[in-house]
């Protein structure tokens, strides 16, 4: 410039200038994602619905947008004077040549360091077998005694109570209050682990706490309430925070309860399933006495039945059925043998017809008989002038023995034959 | 049995249901004698109109301790 050139230097319009420079932004690695902390000011929310805010220090000051979209998933609700971190990218407003921040993500300050801290705690306690699954115990299914770490005065305390007394109105509960944020809260919540563990009879420890932010639920990350949890002798149900909401504790506790009423639904079983379980009982009761009794009746009827067989009508009666028995018996035998009796007859009249001496007449055979019937079969049974009847097949020759027949010979069939 | 059975109003809720199974238990697999069955039979009944009462009356007893403070 110090020496005036022949032409003045092209100036730049003021949009021009005001694009150049967005683009310059863009195109930076750093500005388009950072994470700026800060408190808020001059918290503006038009009705556009989109958040317009001034985050400062002590010394300087950044304008911020936070459009509608993004408003809807923050975490937090900001309010001036809040100590934040910011997270988005810082660009240029070209109408009125400003740079501000476009913020996509909200943060309270310390929770970025809060949360590393977190995460390095949970892997070394993990690593040490703190939170493995083979440690956690059964709960017990009736608990008669239920210990409870919480704050005598948060909403906590009072669902769970509201949980049990509708649940489970059998059991007793013994208080162990504490403060659950704050400095105090990291040494109370162990006395009261501690004094619960001492106390006898006592089934399952409920340690609870409502909602609230990270910072609100230090105390359950720090690592000797974390050891305290896992070290008591008493199961314990965790129910503290939100759904969402993991501490360590959760992770080294027995059970971990979305909430303190989950906490409490878990402790203990529903009354009206123990009226079931009940009326059950009753039915197998009534049951088992139907039955003691109807086998009884059972023995009973048939000792009865053992006597009436023994008694003297009985014999009678048997008796009478014995000689109907033996009667029925009789007629078939006597049934039986005539029949066989008959066949054999038949067959006998068979060989009888076999046998007639007659029929061998026919072959020319005769048959003598001397006066008396008598058959001749030797010849010393007749003598000379004795009357013989010869029958023939076919009638009888009446006839004369004319001389004494020989001695020895066997003529005497011829003459008879003759 | 009949001697040494506790007193009823001295036994928890959880005493009382244990042996009111058990007597049930006994009165299935068991083979006893029938008056001794009716005894057990009546302790059962008693066992169940207390649990039954237990439940109907029941109300959540609170008590508060103080742990040694500063631990």
């Amino acid at each position: 410039m110090l020496q005036p050139s022949l032409f003045p230097p092209q100036s730049l319009s003021v949009s021009e200038i005001n694009r150049y420079l967005r683009e310059l932004f863009e195109s930076d690695e750093i500005l388009s994602d950072v994470w700026v902390q800060g408190e808020v000011s001059n918290l503006a929310r038009p009705a556009s619905g989109h958040v317009y805010l001034t985050l400062k220090d002590s010394l300087s000051a950044l304008k911020c947008v936070i459009w509608k979209q993004t408003t809807m998933r923050l975490p937090i609700t900001l309010q001036n004077g809040m100590a934040v971190e910011l997270h988005g990218s810082v660009g240029v407003y070209e109408r009125d040549g400003q740079y501000q921040l476009y913020v996509d993500a909200v943060r309270l300050t310390g929770e970025g360091a809060l949360y590393q801290e977190f995460l390095r705690l949970k892997a070394r306690l993990q690593a040490e077998g703190l939170f493995d699954e083979e440690r956690k115990r059964p709960l017990p299914e009736l608990p008669k005694k239920i210990g409870i770490v919480t704050s005598s005065t948060g909403a906590a305390l009072q669902d769970i109570l509201n949980t049990l007394r509708r649940r489970y109105p059998l059991a007793e509960v013994v208080l162990a209050p504490c403060a659950v944020q704050g400095a105090e809260a990291i040494p109370q919540i162990i006395a009261s682990i501690t004094a619960l563990n001492a106390e006898p009879g006592i089934d399952v420890l409920l340690l609870a706490r409502g909602g609230g932010s990270l910072e609100d639920l230090w105390a359950f990350n720090d690592e000797n309430v974390v050891r305290a949890v896992a070290g008591s002798r008493v199961p314990v149900i965790t129910g503290i925070g939100h759904e969402t909401d993991f501490t360590l504790s959760d992770f080294a506790s027995d059970t971990r309860a979305p909430t303190p009423t989950g906490a409490a639904e878990i402790a203990v079983p529903n009354v009206t399933d123990l009226r079931d379980q009940v009326s059950g009982l009753a039915t197998r009761l009534e049951y088992t006495l139907q039955r003691v009794v109807g086998l009884e009746r059972g023995n009973l009827l048939d000792l009865r039945s053992r006597l009436e067989k023994l008694s003297p009508a009985w014999q009678l009666r048997s008796d009478r059925q014995r000689m109907d028995e033996l009667a029925g018996r009789l007629d078939s035998v006597i049934a039986h043998s005539q029949q066989f009796k008959h066949a054999e007859l038949l067959n006998l009249g068979k060989r009888l017809i076999s046998l007639n001496p007659y029929a061998v007449l026919q072959r020319g055979y005769a048959i003598v008989t001397d006066a008396q019937g008598g058959v001749v079969r030797s010849v010393n049974q007749v003598r000379r002038e004795d009357v013989l009847d010869i029958r023939v097949s076919d009638g009888d020759i009446l006839s004369r023995v004319l001389s004494d027949p020989c001695d020895g010979d066997s003529g005497g069939t011829n003459n008879g034959k003759d | 049995m009949a001697k040494t059975e506790p007193q009823l109003a001295d036994m928890t809720y959880e005493q009382a249901f244990k042996e009111l199974e058990g007597i049930i238990e006994s009165l299935e697999t068991e083979q006893k004698p029938l008056e001794e069955s009716l005894k057990i039979y009546e302790r059962g009944q008693l066992l169940l109109q207390y649990c039954t009462a237990l439940l109907d009356q029941a109300d959540l007893r609170i008590r508060q301790v103080n742990p040694a403070p500063g631990e």
